[in-house]
């Protein structure tokens, strides 16, 4: 890391190897579309590049970086639609209340799908969210960062990162049950 | 949904600091013991968990050797052109 900060080009890309395919990973769900995901790879890794002398290990490198490539994905998304993008746009509904129905799900989804079937339920399932909710399930669950972490990479309080996460949780739970819940249980 | 409503909407409430294991000792087992007896609420704890665990396991892009280069060349260009 030390060298990397230097300006040390070869010590700078064992960092882009490490967190390129999650980076890709993420910029891939908040965009939907691999060309698009690939560019804001490559903007963000430039932009770590052009800052890493400031980073202060106040935070997790990958925290930071994450930071920034959701800033420069919400560019990319801006750029498309012309428009501002908020991550408070769509939150202001009502708590979700307790779910209607509840079934028992299949234990072991890759064995009820093919891979690819299956890959792409779950990326259809999570694109579905609105994009608050499909960032913090993103960050807290599928990157694994933790509350505080997410809510420093998003700008967040904590609380409003539990408050989504719970929602998003619940609103994925109801797309995938139909996929998932063993039939006539 | 089931018998006790009340402590469906509670176990509701306290269900993603449940999942997330950061419930308190004794709200924990006030859950526990509800979800005991509410099958509902248990199947939503089950579903909300394979929900977590299918996306983790899912597994990480393999990116193409020509997309790291392109990333790479764009640092060095940037490089070039001073920081």
């Amino acid at each position: 890391m030390a060298r990397a900060q230097a300006g040390d080009l070869a010590a700078f890309e064992t960092i882009v190897q490490r967190y390129e395919p999650r980076i890709f990973r993420l910029a891939r769900h908040m965009l939907g579309d691999a060309a698009d995901a690939e560019d804001v790879l490559q903007e963000t890794f430039i932009k770590v590049y052009a800052k890493i002398g400031q980073f202060q290990y106040h935070s997790r490198l990958y925290t930071w970086i994450v930071r920034i490539a959701v800033n420069e994905a919400l560019m990319k998304l801006r750029r498309r639609r012309g428009s501002v993008i908020s991550l408070d746009e769509d939150v202001s509904s009502p708590e979700g209340g307790l779910p209607r129905e509840v079934s028992d799900w299949h234990p072991n989804p890759e064995q009820q799908f093919q891979t690819t079937e299956l890959g792409d339920i779950l990326q259809r399932s999570l694109e579905a969210l609105s994009l608050p909710y499909r960032l913090v399930f993103q960050l807290r669950d599928i990157e694994e960062l933790s509350t505080e972490e997410t809510a420093e990479a998003l700008g967040l309080t904590t609380a409003a990162v539990k408050s989504r996460l719970l929602r998003a949780r619940l609103q994925l739970r109801e797309r995938l049950a139909k996929h998932f819940r063993v039939k006539g249980a | 949904m089931h018998d006790g409503q009340a402590n469906c909407q509670q176990c509701l409430q306290r269900l993603g600091a449940y999942l997330d294991g950061e419930l308190e000792p004794l709200l924990r087992l006030q859950v526990d013991a509800h979800l005991a007896q509410c099958l509902g609420c248990r199947r939503l704890v089950a579903n909300c968990q394979q929900t977590i665990q299918v996306y983790r396991r899912q597994p990480l892009p393999v990116l193409p050797a020509a997309l790291h280069q392109k990333v790479m060349a764009g640092v060095a260009a940037r490089e070039k052109l001073g920081h």
